[in-house]
């Protein structure tokens, strides 16, 4: 038996691109899913479409569901969808949207609506 | 051979019905029309209406309308109905400021007690005090968990937090110690500050104990019993909540401000009766069943209600034209209802479900000018021959005789957006009729307001469409259990939304209601007014006034499409044996056409009665 397979937990997954990483980004987007209460687990990948890695993310993800990003741009993908199909597709502008893709991300789970992604910045 | 038409031109909806005569006692009908009624009932602006509707049918069978030998026009009914609602009861908080509301995510669980504190002047507060720490939306998450951390170590009791921010799970996963967090207060700038308060979370599932509880706050807050007294509201608002803050202010800090309901001043007969609004639609209908028939109702002066009639009637002034004076109510329906309106005194931009009525007046004109009308559609097509033919009543039971499976006697229930008509056939051929207010625009207002939507187009299409709720990207759950699979994903927007069934669309209700609770307004609002309103239209029209001396009741009309209100009257008259639905005009026109097809129906039998 695969150990470590069984032992992964279920949670969101978010991989993002190794050399264009944006820490504040993809803190704000924890953030968010953390608030609604739900585990995720980040990835460094070497890959460079964020399709991808958004839709990679959400294949190997337990609960099926992925976020992608690649500098600025973040995908919200769940297993069912096809990889050129994601459910938001945003180049983030500010804080605050990405932390509402986290609390978005969240919410595919929890089957509650979407926040809009308000432009407004604090 | 000879081509009549029937043009009944109602409140919504003109119709057309062509029919061919054979012989001099057979008629076939050929084609039928309709079109929304252009402008108000009875004027020359219905003239577009009836030319598009005429040409809709003709189309159907290639001819032209200078081919038609006659054209008969409806001798409509001159009602026009008007709603409005009024709230009766107001929740004002006076002594003290509370916040409750359903945050979707708040932090901790419990209850605490403390003064309120702005978050940079903790450092202020000494070992043992008992705070409750407000954090506005520029302090981030791990700074205010920082900032609380050292507070607790200096042996600060910090008992609970009003955050601004959609922070509080993200807090409460930093901090030493499990205390109640309330998130998403709007107006934090408003929390008063070193003011006693309370903070409570419900665990996952529940809801608040503590602070819905009257004896609760006083215990918390140290109340007397008149104290106790002005807090109730406060309680009685927060009932249901999963999360609240309530916090004591001196008092005059909110005014109190009551606008009186009013009364319903009824003239009937030489009877008059003064009804308080305030006691409920019930009461008003009994009374005002008591006082029929109604010759006017007016509404006391310099109240709510009397701005409410008043806006009625000088509506009905710009239609017909009249003087003010010469309107006169001639009927009204009352239904409880209830009006989410906004907490003085709130923090969070709560709102809570106040009582109120809706009122739905119904005004007889002096005859609607349908000569006018007439001469307006000769000018327009001056090879046709045009006459105004029969009450409306009549024609409209002509029409309905033709729904397989009736005979007499019968009452006809016509449910219109403005008005419910009634009209009884007795064993022996004789007809009356009854206007009542309060019909489908009366439902739409129902659900507009009770649902706080503030969008009466949406209101209309919660009232004629079922409801689903989209479950994931892929499918939809209808109301009746029923799954619908789609192949590809839903829009963003729609997930996890309650939703109205548009034909093929999908139209997101955005309110945080259920789709159980939306079904329910819905449902209620349509028996409220219309199950109502057929008791009431049928104890007025059949002779004896008992409703199990009718055999059959068609309804007919626009709301007679409504997927549920037939049902709903259908269900309700079977306590009386009587057989009621919706009308099969001709076996085949479904509800509708009934006054159209009554009016050709009507030549024959002149033709007739020459012979």
């Amino acid at each position: 038996m695969n150990r470590n397979k069984s032992l992964k937990k279920p949670s969101i997954y978010i991989f993002c691109n190794k050399n264009k990483k944006n820490k504040e980004l993809i803190n704000q987007i924890g953030y968010g899913i953390e608030e609604e209460g739900i585990p995720f687990k980040v990835s460094l990948k070497e890959e460079n479409s964020v399709n991808k890695l958004a839709y990679n993310a959400a294949q190997e993800s337990k609960l099926g569901i992925g976020i992608g990003i690649n500098n600025n741009r973040v995908l919200l993908q769940m297993k069912k969808l096809k990889e050129k199909n994601p459910i938001f597709d945003i180049k983030i502008a500010g804080q605050l949207q990405s932390k509402i893709m986290g609390i978005n991300a969240a919410r595919l789970e929890k089957k509650i609506p979407f926040k809009e992604f308000v432009v407004k910045e604090d | 051979m000879e081509l009549i038409v029937g043009v009944d031109i109602g409140n919504s909806t003109t119709e057309v019905a062509v029919g061919k005569i054979k012989g001099k006692e057979k008629v076939d009908f050929i084609a039928c029309g309709e079109h929304k009624t252009t402008g108000l009932k009875g004027t020359d602006e219905n003239i577009e209406g009836i030319i598009k509707a005429l040409k809709k049918a003709l189309a159907e069978i290639e001819i032209e309308i200078n081919d038609i030998d006659l054209i008969r026009l409806n001798e409509a009914t001159p009602v026009i109905g008007d709603v409005a609602m009024e709230t009766i009861t107001e929740t004002v908080i006076t002594e003290s400021a509370m916040i409750g509301h359903n945050p979707s995510t708040p932090g901790g669980v419990g209850l605490g007690v403390g003064i309120t504190v702005m978050i940079d002047k903790l450092s202020s507060c000494s070992a043992g005090e008992k705070v409750i720490v407000v954090i506005p939306g520029k302090i981030d998450f791990a700074e205010a968990a920082e900032i609380i951390n050292e507070a607790l170590k200096k042996g600060i009791e910090i008992n609970g937090a009003v955050v601004q921010k959609d922070d509080a799970v993200l807090i409460a996963n930093r901090i030493d110690k499990k205390i109640p967090i309330v998130d998403e207060v709007e107006f934090i700038e408003k929390v008063p500050l070193n003011k006693r308060s309370a903070v409570e979370v419900a665990a996952s599932g529940m809801t608040i104990e503590e602070l819905t509880n009257p004896y609760g706050i006083a215990t918390l807050f140290d109340l007397n019993s008149q104290q106790t007294k002005h807090i109730v509201p406060v309680a009685r608002s927060l009932i249901g909540n999963h999360s609240a803050v309530v916090i004591r202010t001196p008092t005059g800090d909110v005014k109190e401000k009551t606008i009186p309901a009013g009364k319903l001043i009824v003239f009937g007969g030489n009877k008059k009766e003064e009804i308080p609004v305030d006691l409920g639609a019930d009461k008003i209908m009994k009374k005002i069943e008591k006082i029929q028939p109604l010759t006017d109702v007016k509404g006391e002066s310099g109240t709510h209600v009397s701005g409410m009639l008043e806006g009625v009637r000088s509506k009905m002034k710009e239609v017909t034209d009249q003087n003010l004076n010469e309107i006169k109510i001639k009927d009204i329906l009352a239904v409880n209802t209830f009006v989410p309106q906004k907490v003085k005194g709130s923090l969070a931009g709560e709102c809570v479900l106040e009582n109120a009525v809706g009122l739905a007046a119904m005004v007889e004109t002096s005859q609607l000018p349908m000569q006018q009308v007439a001469k307006e559609l000769r000018k327009e097509i001056p090879n046709v021959e045009i006459e105004i033919a029969g009450v409306e009543a009549n024609m409209a039971i002509l029409g309905a005789l033709t729904t397989p499976g009736t005979d007499k006697p019968l009452v006809i229930l016509d449910m219109g957006g403005g008005s419910t008509d009634a009209a009884v056939l007795t064993k022996e051929g004789n007809i009356s009729a009854v206007h009542l207010s309060g019909a489908g625009n009366m439902v739409s207002m129902i659900i507009n307001t009770e649902l706080g939507l503030n969008d009466f187009k949406l209101a209309e299409k919660i009232k004629k469409t079922p409801l689903a709720k989209v479950e994931s990207m892929f499918n939809i759950r209808h109301e009746d259990g029923g799954v619908h699979f789609f192949e590809n994903p839903l829009p963003p927007k729609l997930f996890s939304r309650v939703v109205n069934l548009d034909g093929d669309q999908l139209i997101p209700i955005s309110t945080n209601h259920s789709l159980e609770k939306i079904r329910q307004v819905r449902r209620d609002a349509k028996k409220d007014v219309f199950v109502r309103n057929a008791m009431r239209s049928l104890k007025r029209t059949i002779p004896t006034g008992n409703i199990r001396d009718i055999d059959f009741v068609v309804m007919v009309g626009g709301s007679a499409l409504d997927f549920e209100i037939p049902e709903l009257i259908s269900n309700k008259l079977a306590d009386y044996g009587v057989v009621a639905g919706r009308g099969n005009i001709r076996a085949n026109m479904g509800p509708r056409n009934a006054v159209a097809t009554g009016l050709v129906l009507s030549y024959i039998k002149q033709l007739e009665a020459v012979k």
